[in-house]
């Protein structure tokens, strides 16, 4: 189901319904649009859960509360959480992640999406998320394992070593074959990956490896083992050609690397 | 005098430690150096034999340890005269034997009195290559161009890190320069790439280091052949001499010649 309402746009996908706002117009204009929209289809709204994507744009928690006393007053429905446009979001400033965090506590709901948390690398911010997580009775363990914090390895990971972290680990050297890196998040190799890595231990199926040269036939993500019988030649490392690994329809991919931004859906496979 | 302690490891058994550490030893004395080297690889002892020593062991490590003699009573000094004494290992003991406090005590006392102190540490990463370490503050790894003694250094190499030891010197030895130059063994940059330390020598395939280990002359006496050119050079590196890294060439149309019909000069040598 997608139903467009100027600024809103209504998505279903089975019994999930996703409310995604614009980020092109002003909030005014997004609330007479979500007070008309619901007005008009308020027989479908009767009852039931939501999530609202605000995109790419960055609300504060007052904002976030006009959004949400709107849709209370004009429907049935009850947020099950915000969340921002996957992948895409920038950093949050620390303060409206702890606001956000706030509101989570509030309403007993769980406001806090991965998405929010996607990449926010400076202690800074961690130390934020850290404290407020302490009010919201969101453990510290929980946010790691959401991808929050980042380890940073400068030496190269040597046969026999073995790290296990929960969050994101990057190598700034290369992995040795005998080496074995598990990570809940993403891991990035700048160099040579010739070990063993297992993102998103063990469940987190978003995760991926990116790595400068991808010169292992085994790799692991989420819950998925993929190996290959690919041959590897020896890289040139002047002119090295970044991979990306990613799981697809219950498959490892690894395709050559074109951003962060980049849409992912070939490469190699895999699984044998 | 204060001296420093160097372990010489790898990791892989066979890939010529106790041969170079016979051969470094000799080197360094050679260059006018006090050294002393010490077999710990207790209960498979062969240092001694390297050095053609075997007959003259009365007292061994174990015995200094427990204080069954004094240190200078178990060195036995070089037959060729230099500034080099052995401590052997003892042949009907295990590594249990000993602690690492121990041995690295041992080492701090007879720095004392020597430049160098070389270790001829056991293979493997277990308590006889743990006790080799914890007495060292250098270490020196050797490793032979194939994937599977590399992959053993590299273990090696972290475990030193994690004791302490860091960025220790490498030499790989037994180089094929045929091989290396058809492409079909790893050279020198293939294996820097994977180990990331720096190089101390490469020490090129020679038939000479079997004739004189089974001799038990250390072929850094021979300076003429590829091999112990090699050592004496790396014996200088170690020293602290600014000595340019040579790698292996492939032996000339002629001595190839000379080789096949026996005739001296039919070597490998080096450019």
């Amino acid at each position: 189901m997608i139903t467009k309402h100027e600024s809103i746009q209504v998505v279903g996908r089975g019994t999930q319904i996703t409310f995604s706002i614009s980020d092109n117009v002003g909030l005014s204009t997004v609330i007479n649009d979500l007070t008309s929209y619901l007005h008009q289809n308020r027989s479908w709204f009767v009852d039931g859960t939501i999530d609202v994507n605000v995109g790419k744009r960055i609300f504060n928690s007052s904002d976030l509360k006009v959004i949400q006393d709107t849709i209370n007053s004009n429907s049935g429905l009850h947020i099950l959480k915000f969340s921002a446009k996957s992948g895409e979001v920038g950093l949050l400033p620390s303060d409206k992640i702890c606001t956000e965090l706030e509101i989570a506590t509030g309403k007993d709901n769980d406001f806090l999406d991965d998405n929010f948390l996607a990449n926010p690398p400076s202690q800074e911010n961690i130390d934020s998320v850290a404290q407020c997580s302490d009010e919201s009775d969101t453990s510290v363990e929980e946010l790691y394992v959401k991808g929050v914090e980042s380890l940073l390895i400068k030496d190269p990971c040597r046969s026999g070593e073995l790290i296990d972290y929960p969050g994101n680990v990057i190598v700034m050297a290369d992995v040795n074959p005998g080496a074995q890196i598990y990570a809940s998040g993403d891991i990035v190799v700048y160099g040579r990956l010739r070990g063993f890595c297992h993102a998103g231990f063990s469940d987190n199926e978003g995760a991926i490896i990116t790595a400068l040269s991808m010169e292992t036939n085994l790799l692991s993500i989420a819950s998925v083992n993929g190996t290959s019988v690919e041959s590897h030649v020896k890289p040139n490392l002047a002119r090295p050609t970044p991979k990306i690994a990613y799981l697809r329809r219950g498959s490892v991919f690894v395709a050559p690397y074109l951003g962060r931004f980049s849409t992912y859906a070939g490469g190699t496979i895999y699984d044998r | 005098m204060t001296g420093k302690t160097i372990v010489i490891t790898s990791g892989k058994g066979g890939v010529g430690k106790t041969t170079t550490t016979a051969n470094l030893g000799t080197g360094l004395a050679m260059r006018g150096h006090k050294v002393l080297i010490i077999d710990t690889d207790i209960g498979l002892r062969n240092l001694d034999v390297v050095m053609g020593l075997e007959n003259r062991i009365v007292y061994d490590l174990v015995d200094v340890i427990e204080e069954r003699c004094e240190p200078s009573k178990a060195m036995i000094r070089d037959k060729h005269k230099l500034d080099l004494f052995l401590i052997p290992a003892p042949q009907t003991r295990d590594k249990d034997c000993i602690t690492s406090e121990q041995l690295a005590d041992l080492c701090r006392t007879l720095e004392e009195e020597f430049e160098y102190i070389i270790i001829d540490c056991p293979a493997g990463i277990e308590t006889g290559f743990k006790n080799a370490i914890s007495a060292a503050q250098e270490a020196i790894i050797v490793t032979t161009p194939e994937v599977s003694a590399v992959r053993d250094a590299d273990r090696v190499i972290g475990l030193l890190d994690s004791a302490g030891i860091k960025n220790p010197g490498l030499i790989i030895n037994r180089i094929h320069p045929d091989l290396v130059a058809k492409g079909d063994m790893l050279d020198k940059d293939d294996i820097v790439d994977i180990l990331a330390v720096d190089i101390l020598g490469l020490v090129p395939i020679d038939d000479k280091v079997i004739t004189s280990t089974n001799q038990g002359i250390p072929v850094v006496h021979s300076k003429n052949t590829a091999s112990g050119a090699a050592f004496y050079r790396i014996a200088g590196r170690i020293a602290g001499e600014d000595i340019p890294l040579q790698e292996p060439q492939s032996p000339s149309f002629m001595k190839k010649i000379k080789a096949l019909v026996g005739l001296k000069g039919g070597e490998y040598t080096h450019a």
